[in-house]
């Protein structure tokens, strides 16, 4: 844990010191940091690349330092491993961090070069020498030792170096960094002076074939964070520093971060999407990097964990689909009036894992859908509307089939009555049982009344009904208009199997199916027209099998007949009836409806789930 | 105005075929039709119709249209292709124009539409009685 390694000595001071103090401090603890405190909490950092800008502004050093210090600090929690600090300081560019504990007091801090000294001899790469690193470093920086002092803070501001050479002719004579300019600061030294008087001396060189471990433990000795490396002629080539260092520890794990994952970030920076990365470990996933866009909307929450800003649960769900391999990038999520999906991307190492989520604004996406769905979903309602209006005018007619005869057996018992008035045959048994068969038809026609009535209420609750008696209750609406028609309507109703359905939209359904066989065995004026409705179930399905011996359908329309405003019957045909019933199955009950030719005619076969 | 005690004296002695498909509709209008006629022999289709129309002689046919096997206008068409005389009531609520049209060659008495008021009845039947 890097508790165990963090700094605490020397390195922190009152949020209201001055330069002076702080700089004296930085001094002191050799780290080339202060640490400014409110109470026991960070508030604030110096470093010694700030001091080139305070030398530069000529600034007293009795002011408080709180005008100067940077107040934006990388801090993380003292339970992270060594990895996650490295993973940090690597991905954001930054040489230490702040370490806090659970109630954000300040621990200590954690260099690059406390991690170096910490790390194993062994866990560099054994085989990696200091040629191996330094080929993409910046080129060396020389002056002549008579620079001065001002002029040599100005090189290094303006190239954003912590060093340069001092040479004379052909020969090192020292090297000037940035914890020079503390010294110089702290003693106050004249920016007149010639560089020479100022740097360190003599150059600590190593050739470029010596082994990493060997460059860290030199720089350790010396306390020094730079190296000057030289070839065999003792030419200098480079300068290696803790940072080059640090990019090639653990194998070539920078290198990898560095060329594949870096070049991505800057992409990942410009992207318009918020692209956040985690660092996990078994029971959290911690923030450690995220870009221009997600810093504009999340605001400085590195560090913190992901749960401070997605909902707990909405991201334990994710991680599991994660951790099953089953997440397809798709999880909603709404932040400040916007809506995202999000894509996530893992990287697996041995000891850790990185998790790349990416927020992809769909807000307008969303929206439009919205509308479009909303369009859809008003357009179905007015097809239906009138598909169960044009299924109201189809069943009037029935209602007449229904009626004219109890209506015909109603004034032939009239009739009958009137004609023995006329006769003055007044035998009273009769005239009783003539009326109370009257007032029998009457209640038969009021009972067919509510049968239709029944059958046009809207349902809103899916209901548990008995499969034969909702079947056998359709028939009876449209059965005197077969009996009519001579066509002969067979029920094969396998008894006792219940159906969990909208009862009165099954219903329509099976009406129009039979509407239409009807329709077209009185068309094709077929001889003995028939049909048949069967019902049976298997364990898991409840099949509906509505035929006639119709002839069929041809099989260029087959195709086609459950798709709206597709009609046969040429002017009183919605083509709506099929249409709707294929939504009511499919959509409402959850099940399937196709169509097939037997030998003698058309076959729709229902099929809902038990 | 009909004195109905002399139309039923007379009907009495007449002879009806009556063809009807519907139980219900049958059984009430052959009560009301009792009173007119003491002989009246029942069929249920066209079919059935014609062949009673063959076998026995009747004064007077009332049928419905819409009926299984034979419906009454080919049953009226048939019988008038050698009995042009016979009076045919019609008693259907088989009411559409074109139907009307269909059998003004048939020379009907009257078309009665279901369900019907009984004085167009006996007005027709003494019509054809007369």
């Amino acid at each position: 844990m890097i508790e165990d390694i963090a700094k605490k000595e020397n390195i922190s001071i009152d949020k209201n010191a001055s330069l002076d103090d702080a700089i004296s401090l930085m001094l002191k603890n050799g780290e080339g940091i202060v640490v400014f405190l409110d109470a026991d909490r960070a508030v604030g950092i110096l470093t010694e690349r700030d001091l080139l800008l305070i030398l530069k502004q000529k600034i007293s050093l009795n002011v408080r330092a709180l005008r100067y210090y940077k107040t934006s600090l990388i801090c993380i929690h003292l339970d992270r491993s060594l990895d996650y600090a490295l993973h940090i300081l690597i991905d954001n560019n930054i040489r230490r961090l702040i370490i806090k504990d659970d109630e954000n007091r300040f621990i200590g801090i954690l260099t690059q070069e406390m991690i170096l000294n910490y790390i194993e001899r062994d866990t560099y790469r054994i085989h990696l020498s200091v040629s191996n690193i330094i080929g993409n470093n910046q080129e060396v920086i020389y002056v002549s030792p008579l620079e001065s002092l001002e002029h040599s803070l100005k090189i290094m501001r303006e190239q954003s170096i912590g060093s340069v050479v001092v040479k004379d002719k052909n020969k090192l004579l020292g090297i000037f960094t940035e914890r020079d300019l503390i010294k110089v600061i702290n003693n106050k030294t004249p920016l007149t002076t010639a560089v020479k008087d100022v740097m360190s001396s003599p150059v600590v060189t190593i050739d470029q074939d010596t082994i990493i471990a060997d460059a860290t433990e030199l720089m350790t000795q010396k306390k020094i964070r730079r190296l000057v490396v030289t070839d065999e002629n003792l030419e200098v080539i480079g300068i290696i520093g803790t940072r080059d260092i640090m990019k090639n520890i653990k194998g070539n794990y920078a290198n990898l971060i560095e060329q594949k994952l870096k070049i991505a970030k800057n992409t990942l920076d410009s992207l318009p999407n918020m692209v956040i990365e985690l660092f996990s470990t078994k029971s959290s996933h911690h923030i450690h990097w995220l870009n221009n866009k997600a810093k504009d909307i999340f605001g400085n929450v590195l560090d913190d964990d992901i749960c401070t800003i997605i909902d707990k649960k909405f991201w334990k769900s994710i991680v599991d689909d994660i951790n099953q391999d089953c997440y397809n990038n798709d999880a909603r999520i709404t932040i400040k009036d916007a809506s995202y999906t999000l894509s996530i991307s893992q990287y697996i190492f041995e000891e850790y894992e990185l998790i790349r989520v990416l927020f992809v604004d769909i807000t307008e996406i969303e929206t439009e859908l919205a509308q479009a769905v909303d369009s859809e979903q008003k357009m179905l309602e007015h097809l239906m509307q009138q598909s169960r209006l044009a299924q109201m005018g189809e069943m009037i007619s029935m209602i007449a089939h229904q009626w004219r005869q109890p209506l015909a057996a109603i004034s032939a018992t009239i009739g009958t009555l009137k004609l023995r008035n006329m006769l003055d045959n007044y035998e009273k048994d009769f005239f009783d049982t003539k009326l109370d068969q009257i007032t029998l038809y009457s209640q038969y026609l009021s009972d067919t009344i509510n049968d239709f009535r029944d059958f046009f209420k809207q349902d809103k609750i899916l209901e548990e009904g008995n499969f034969k008696k909702i079947i056998e209750s359709t028939t009876i609406i449209i059965k005197p208009s077969l009996d009519h028609e001579g066509i002969i309507l067979t029920l094969d109703l396998q008894k006792d199997i219940i159906i969990n359905t909208y009862i009165n939209e099954f219903k329509q359904v099976i009406l129009n199916i039979i509407q239409n066989a009807y329709d077209v065995l009185i068309e094709r004026e077929i001889e003995n027209p028939a049909i048949t409705i069967k019902a049976y179930e298997s364990a898991s399905e409840i099949f509906l099998e509505i035929s006639d011996n119709a002839g069929g359908i041809s099989d260029e329309i087959i195709h086609n007949i459950f798709k709206p405003y597709f009609s046969t019957k040429e002017q009183e045909g919605t083509g709506l009836g099929l249409y709707m019933s294929r939504i009511i199955i499919e959509d409402h009950c959850k099940g399937s409806i196709s169509v097939t030719n037997s030998a003698l005619g058309a076959i729709f076969t229902i099929k809902v789930a038990v | 105005m009909i004195d109905i005690y002399k139309l039923t004296t007379k009907t009495n002695k007449m002879s009806l075929l009556y063809v009807e498909d519907n139980d219900m509709v049958r059984e009430d209008t052959e009560t009301m039709l009792d009173i007119f006629f003491e002989n009246i022999t029942i069929a249920k289709n066209g079919l059935e119709g014609l062949a009673c129309y063959e076998s026995a002689k009747y004064d007077l046919i009332i049928t419905d249209i819409k009926m299984p096997l034979m419906n009454g206008i080919s049953m009226i068409s048939k019988i008038r292709e050698s009995d042009k005389e016979i009076p045919v009531i019609i008693i259907s609520a088989y009411d559409e124009d074109y139907n009307l049209y269909n059998i003004k060659h048939l020379n009907v008495e009257a078309y009665i539409t279901k369900p019907f008021v009984v004085d167009e009845l006996i007005a027709t039947i003494h019509k054809v009685s007369s």
